[in-house]
């Protein structure tokens, strides 16, 4: 009998450790968060960000970011711009109501995380490569980084020397479990 | 001369101002149309007077240097300074966290005031310039 238990128990141990993988962490955005572009000469935020936060230091590989701006939130502090961001010479609202971003990867930076992956703006997709700083405090966390859309690959806009073909984009996104 | 010109300027000041309050409290009570956090009664109020003593200035000095045409010249000067001066509010670039739907209303309902000020000292002319 004793010469069963010992390899019984470790078949058992084996089995429910497949189990035990680390589970990954699933973030809720909340309503504080501040999605901002700017440029020399055009600014503004957008106003609605949903999407799913899956994060977890430990798995970076089952990590994964799924998120979407709705593009008919954007405000830029002036009502006949905020209508011409909306047509179809900018981002086409009627066509393309959101900006999407799904990650393919998470990389260990050395001031936080690159988060890679698909940014989807007017149905032009583009691998992205998103520096990020991950901050958590107990059971809330935040997620801040800046970076850069050159606007011609995405066809927003036509080319003029008014609005700069770069506009910097910072977002703070904080979450809570 | 120069003291007709200052009475005209304040008369018309002051009640462009007191047109101007009546339409932005109008607006705010009625409609909710309410743009105080970025445009205070105060400033409408400078903003009032500052351009009839400037008009009553510019009036002044063309008569002045120009006995003939001064007056003709005035009045084209200013209608195109009173168009010009629309395109303040629709280039207005209000706070980014303004509500959507009044930074659409914002050009046209500060357009409306620009007139405000210009109609009055214009009403008031003849009073004071006979």
């Amino acid at each position: 009998m004793k010469k069963v238990i010992y390899p019984a128990l470790a078949v058992v141990l084996m089995l429910t450790s497949a189990f035990m993988s680390v589970t990954n962490q699933e973030w809720k955005i909340k309503d504080d968060y501040s999605i901002k572009f700017t440029s020399k000469d055009l600014s503004g935020i957008f106003k609605e960000f949903s999407g799913e936060i899956l994060f977890n230091e430990k798995d970076l590989a089952s990590s994964k970011f799924d998120l979407e701006v709705k593009v008919s939130s954007i405000s830029t502090g002036n009502g006949m711009m905020n209508k011409k961001a909306l047509s179809k010479e900018w981002f086409d609202a009627a066509q393309f109501s959101a900006i999407k971003f799904i990650s393919s990867k998470i990389e260990k930076s050395d001031k936080g995380y690159a988060i890679i992956g698909d940014l989807t703006i007017k149905g032009t997709k583009k691998y992205t490569k998103i520096p990020t700083v991950y901050k958590q405090n107990g059971s809330e966390a935040s997620f801040t980084g800046v970076f850069y859309v050159k606007r011609s690959v995405f066809n927003l806009g036509s080319a003029s020397d008014a609005v700069p073909d770069v506009l910097k984009v910072e977002f703070s996104v904080p979450v809570s479990k | 001369m120069f003291k007709k010109s200052f009475f005209h300027s304040i008369s018309a000041g002051l009640i462009s101002s007191i047109a101007c309050y009546l339409y932005v409290s109008i607006l705010r009570d009625e409609f909710m149309y309410d743009f105080s956090e970025v445009l205070s009664i105060s400033n409408v109020v400078g903003a009032c007077f500052f351009s009839c003593i400037l008009a009553s200035i510019f009036h002044t000095l063309a008569n002045h240097f120009l006995p003939k045409m001064g007056d003709i010249l005035f009045h084209v000067f200013f209608a195109v300074i009173v168009f010009a001066s629309l395109l303040g509010p629709m280039l207005f670039k209000l706070p980014l966290d303004f509500d959507k739907d009044l930074t659409l209303i914002f050009p046209t309902y500060a357009m409306v005031l620009h007139f405000f000020p210009a109609l009055i000292w214009l009403t008031l002319k003849p009073i004071f310039n006979k």
